[in-house]
């Protein structure tokens, strides 16, 4: 048993499912990286699983806040649990204990029952499956995947992130991993004792020497990488490509919730206004 | 036979020769000024142009704006505001703005010594172009 819950279960079909994905179209890649600002993220708040098998949940709702605060930029929490629950319902494997479930049961979840906001379906102090009917019925006006694409190519994923869309991946998690701070390395990766698959969200960039590279947001915790953030070296994506069980899917649609107006009152119609986007930057 | 000169041809003459002498006198000495280079614009002009390419950059950025908010990409108020702000900085990027830059830059380079008129006399003209393009 790890510290961390991990929870993600790789089924048999899985390499099928994966390779059964489309792949992005070679018409996306349009883009001058060079003009991109060194780094941007999303600024989701960091959850923790604690001991639960619910990552692929906690992945999942993750990029549903993810894509939500790109399209409205408004920082919504989705619910992790409801995320879990109903992918494990829509598996039909392992509902009724805690055993994970795998990403093809995430995204049909996703597809099919939505996902409601996590003040709606908290996840419980101990293992449960009930969901309120005010939680299922707020889940299906909001469902979160329309299409799905396989990015495991380093530079189409770089692409996919520089255009702020979403992404999950599942990838193997050593005990060393627990000691990343800001850059997840192949030694940290790679290292220590193999504790099982683990489900994660991509929802930015960071440059490590000239190199664009995912910014990963984990699900134990802000004490974990950077406010539960890090980078990801090429060196180890390279490395999980040659699993067969890993994977790294987009996710193509979203019916967000409809946020509050802005306020346009003093908002400078010349420029020199500094967005979101250019501040912080280096 | 004895040409006889008339008081008339006598006056015309000594004018004639003080013209040649004064036309003489007048020819340019040493080198002719060197002619402006083909192509090479005063900061004026470059100022000018920075200010019209960087109108341009701005209105087909709004341009954009406007086709993806038609397309449906852009549908909420926070977006908005980031895609415009960032449509107004596009026209500090432009070929001409460098151009314009590195014409300043001759003039009011840090490795220089501070020099009041010629710096002054590139901001006027720098004004002068943006005047004419507000025009």
């Amino acid at each position: 048993m790890s510290d961390e819950g991990l929870g993600l279960i790789i089924s048999d079909d899985h390499e099928a499912t994966i390779n059964g994905f489309d792949a992005v179209p070679l018409t996306f890649r349009v883009k001058d990286l060079s003009s991109l600002p060194a780094a941007w993220e999303s600024p989701i708040e960091v959850m923790n699983q604690q001991q639960s098998n619910a990552c692929a949940g906690y992945a999942g709702a993750a990029n549903f806040s993810h894509r939500q605060y790109v399209e409205t930029g408004e920082l919504v929490k989705y619910s992790p649990w409801f995320s879990y629950i109903t992918s494990q319902r829509a598996s039909n494997q392992f509902l009724g204990r805690d055993g994970g479930t795998s990403i093809k049961s995430v995204i049909d979840a996703a597809t099919n029952d939505g996902c409601c906001l996590e003040s709606m379906c908290p996840r419980p102090s101990r293992y449960s499956t009930t969901l309120t009917q005010d939680a299922i019925r707020d889940a299906a006006a909001h469902k979160h995947i329309g299409g799905v694409v396989d990015l495991r190519d380093w530079d189409t994923v770089i692409d996919w992130l520089t255009d702020l869309r979403s992404v999950v991946i599942g990838t193997r998690w050593y005990s060393t991993q627990a000691n990343v701070h800001d850059v997840e390395t192949k030694a940290l990766g790679s290292g220590g004792a193999f504790r099982g698959y683990h489900a994660r969200a991509l929802i930015g960039w960071a440059t490590i020497g000239g190199v664009i590279s995912p910014r990963v947001l984990n699900s134990h915790g802000g004490g974990w990488g950077t406010n539960g953030r890090a980078t990801i070296e090429r060196e180890l994506w390279d490395w999980w490509k040659r699993d067969a069980n890993f994977f790294a899917l987009g996710f193509t649609d979203i019916n967000e919730r409809i946020p509050k107006r802005r306020d346009w009152t003093g908002f400078n119609w010349t420029g020199g206004a500094t967005p979101d986007w250019v501040r912080g930057q280096t | 036979m004895r040409l006889r000169l008339g008081v008339d041809d006598r006056l015309l003459a000594i004018f004639l020769a003080a013209c040649c002498v004064v036309g003489c006198i007048a020819q340019p000495g040493g080198k002719t000024p060197a002619k402006p280079k083909p192509g090479a614009a005063t900061i004026e002009e470059l100022s000018y142009q920075s200010c019209q390419a960087r109108d341009r950059a701005v209105a087909d950025a709004l341009d954009s704006v406007a086709s993806r908010i038609d397309a449906g990409e852009i549908k909420y108020d926070a977006p908005l505001q980031t895609e415009l702000s960032k449509s107004f900085l596009v026209g500090d990027a432009t070929p001409e703005d460098k151009r314009l830059s590195a014409a300043m830059v001759k003039v009011l380079s840090p490795g220089k010594v501070f020099d009041a008129t010629e710096t002054s006399k590139a901001l006027r003209q720098l004004a002068a172009g943006r005047r004419r393009a507000g025009e």
